[in-house]
């Protein structure tokens, strides 16, 4: 399918509550997922088809994803493989301001990323994740993120022993 | 996506193709799951990544990618309000679809969740129309994540944080043990004793992998005064056939013979940096009698401070890694011009090098060097007993030069950096602190040099604030320049600011300093 032709055909996606959004081809295009679904129905098929169903993704994920696909709708992608070698030395300042989301849409952006395959939008939101656990210490982590402490005193005890050497001394 | 509203059709072969359809575009599936996928095809579906019950920890069920199948009571319960009464269509679809596959007997034993069937609905017949609302709309947090994504997460914490981050709670401590977030281990601190942890963290990927082998280990990197034994030497040379980088610094108890045994073994290793073994004297291995018969694949070599290392060491090291890319030998004291000749015949490949403070090179060292010509990109003789005629020598034949470092070379004078500016434009850094290089030749790299990036003048007492203007005037791209205790005034520091804008300028003049305060 020629994917660079000049005119960008609207498409039309619909979220898990079933809101449904317009956006464009060339953007919707940076997920993988629906790639390969479009790629799938071949020539002419865009034209016809109609929302694009993803039962994944409620209406304010895809609010936030459509968003970011549209802002880098132009922008070459790079593949999960690229990615894989990237480190982290430098972050587009509209990313970073894109990605001051709380914690519950960046879980919901993670999983999103994830069932689209936008690799790049999946490499930024578990890096800002990441990033919020760096120089941390364990009871800071559990608060921030909500987690339950499920070691036993002894439990707890075995596993601090056996990475002792990595305490700060 | 015709195929998807088209539905009235409740033909078997169909609804199989559609679903195929859906599979295929699910490539973000790691390969346990596509395999799940392929498996069953009917049953699986996005509505996989739609799971919100919170997953149990240490579930196995969860890694195998069978939750969808095995949905909670309660869950099922509540979303059966949402049903339409389409579902009972779906049920049939579905048991016909399964009959055509022969997954029947499966569903004997698995209650399928109803989230899956009201996909299936959607697919099978109606794009839109179905939509359900998310049966569990409860808070989330960080257990609802799968654990590959928590995985993706821990990929960008370093083996300290990994660390901290197990004692969080069972499940991260269980998940942060998968081997993909072993490819790099990296130890700092002189607090930490590297024998112990890579003892520690080498048995339990063991363990966990239930392999002997840690295969996923790909760089072991020691730093900040953390420091291993022949002992962690040969841990890693056990566990570790696939590593490519070791960094080892100051290891100081490293023997040659433990060395040539790990160097034998990890066949794979392409950088190796032992900066300050000082026991190290050579890597050879190949016994006396078959010399030179085997070959390394190391492409980058940092033997800095290793005192030991004299020519023949050296020379047998050169021989047998002939794909040095990368070759670092600062202070090394006992190296003579001899082992510039052995590196010059050897590594034909040889992009850096640096023999900065090894005092006995001279302009005969410099002249081997150049033969390697115009792959040398990289030099570093400071404080070297070379002079104008070496260096005008290798400036003519290594005219690809990007960087070069003479510092405290103090027989260099503007006949050689004229001479290097005309041959080497390509120039992006250069060091020719402490020289004899005057206004002349710094106006010779000004014209010829524009891509000149960082300089350093640093002791340069003959350079004066003309030479500087013309610099300035000339090489607009200066993002560093060194000034450091020479005569330069005001004047001077002035024109840089004028024209070279995003250049950051060292100096030590208090003078200069009030200045700037002056103009702001």
């Amino acid at each position: 399918m020629d994917i660079d032709r000049p005119s960008d055909p609207q498409v039309s996606v619909v979220s898990s509550d079933g809101t449904m959004f317009h956006t464009t081809l060339k953007s919707i295009l940076l997920s993988g997922t629906i790639k390969d679904m479009i790629e799938h129905i071949g020539e002419g098929g865009v034209e016809n088809m109609g929302a694009i169903p993803l039962q994944n993704v409620d209406s304010k994920t895809l609010e936030i994803v459509i968003k970011w696909i549209e802002h880098h709708k132009d922008n070459i992608q790079p593949t999960s493989e690229e990615i894989k070698d990237k480190t982290a030395d430098f972050i587009d300042p509209w990313d970073e301001n894109f990605l001051e989301m709380d914690l519950d849409k960046l879980y919901n952006l993670i999983t999103a990323a994830n069932y689209l395959n936008i690799p790049q939008l999946l490499w930024l939101s578990t890096r800002k994740i990441a990033m919020l656990i760096k120089n941390r210490t364990p009871q800071e982590i559990r608060s921030l993120f909500n987690i339950e402490d499920d070691w036993t005193p002894q439990e707890i005890e075995a596993v601090q022993k056996e990475n002792q050497w990595c305490e700060e001394k | 996506m015709d195929y998807l509203q088209d539905s009235s059709s409740s033909d078997h072969e169909h609804i199989q193709h559609q679903h195929f359809g859906f599979g295929s575009s699910l490539s973000s599936l790691d390969v346990h799951q596509l395999d799940f996928l392929q498996k069953n095809t009917h049953i699986n579906h996005p509505n996989y990544f739609h799971h919100q019950e919170p997953v149990h920890r240490n579930s196995p069920s969860f890694d195998q990618g069978y939750q969808t199948l095995l949905s909670s009571p309660t869950q099922s319960a509540l979303s059966n309000h949402h049903l339409t009464p389409q579902v009972h269509v779906t049920s049939k679809l579905v048991s016909e679809a399964m009959n055509t596959v022969g997954l029947a007997h499966k569903v004997a034993n698995l209650s399928i969740s109803t989230n899956s069937l009201c996909s299936l609905t959607k697919v099978g017949r109606n794009t839109t129309a179905y939509m359900i609302a998310p049966s569990n709309k409860s808070h989330l947090s960080f257990d609802s994540l799968p654990n590959d994504m928590i995985i993706k997460i821990f990929q960008w914490l370093d083996t300290c944080e990994l660390l901290t981050v197990a004692t969080v709670c069972r499940r991260f401590e269980k998940l942060i043990w998968n081997p993909i977030l072993w490819k790099i281990i990296i130890l700092k601190g002189e607090e930490i004793s590297g024998d112990k942890a890579l003892s520690c963290i080498l048995r339990r990927l063991q363990n966990e992998s239930d392999e002997e082998k840690c295969l996923n280990v790909e760089r072991v990197m020691l730093s900040e005064g953390c420091k291993i034994t022949d002992k962690g030497l040969q841990m890693i040379v056990k566990a570790c056939p696939n590593l490519t980088h070791l960094q080892a610094q100051f290891c100081t108890t490293f023997s040659n013979q433990s060395l040539i045994e790990f160097v034998s073994k990890c066949t794979n290793l392409q950088h190796l940096d032992i900066t300050g073994c000082s026991q190290i004297s050579c890597i050879n291995i190949n016994p006396s009698s078959s010399e030179g018969s085997r070959k390394l694949l190391l492409q980058y070599i940092d033997l800095t401070d290793c005192a030991s290392l004299d020519d023949n060491g050296l020379r047998l090291i050169v021989k047998t890694c002939p794909l040095l890319i990368y070759f670092y030998l600062r202070r090394c004291m006992m190296l003579t011009d001899t082992s510039l000749k052995y590196i010059s015949k050897f590594c034909i490949a040889l992009k850096e090098l640096s023999v900065s403070d090894c005092l006995n090179v001279t302009d005969f060292g410099l002249y081997e060097l150049a033969k390697l010509g115009q792959t040398l990109r990289y030099l570093s003789v400071a404080k070297c007993k070379v002079s104008d005629v070496g260096l005008k020598y290798l400036a003519r034949r290594c005219y690809k030069l990007r960087y070069l470092n003479c510092r405290g070379c103090e027989a260099i004078s503007d006949d050689s950096i004229i001479v290097l500016a005309r041959s080497c434009s390509r120039l992006r850094s250069l060091d020719i602190g402490k020289t004899d290089v005057s206004d002349a030749g710094l106006c010779a790299l000004s014209e010829s040099c524009p891509n000149l990036k960082k300089l350093s003048l640093k002791n340069c007492d003959m350079i004066t604030d003309e030479g500087i203007k013309y610099l300035s005037y000339y090489c607009r791209g200066l993002q560093l320049l060194n000034i450091q205790d020479c005569n330069i005034t005001a004047d001077g520091y002035k024109s840089i600011k004028k024209f070279c804008r995003r250049c950051v300028i060292q100096h030590n003049n208090l003078i200069l300093s009030f200045s700037l305060e002056d103009q702001s």
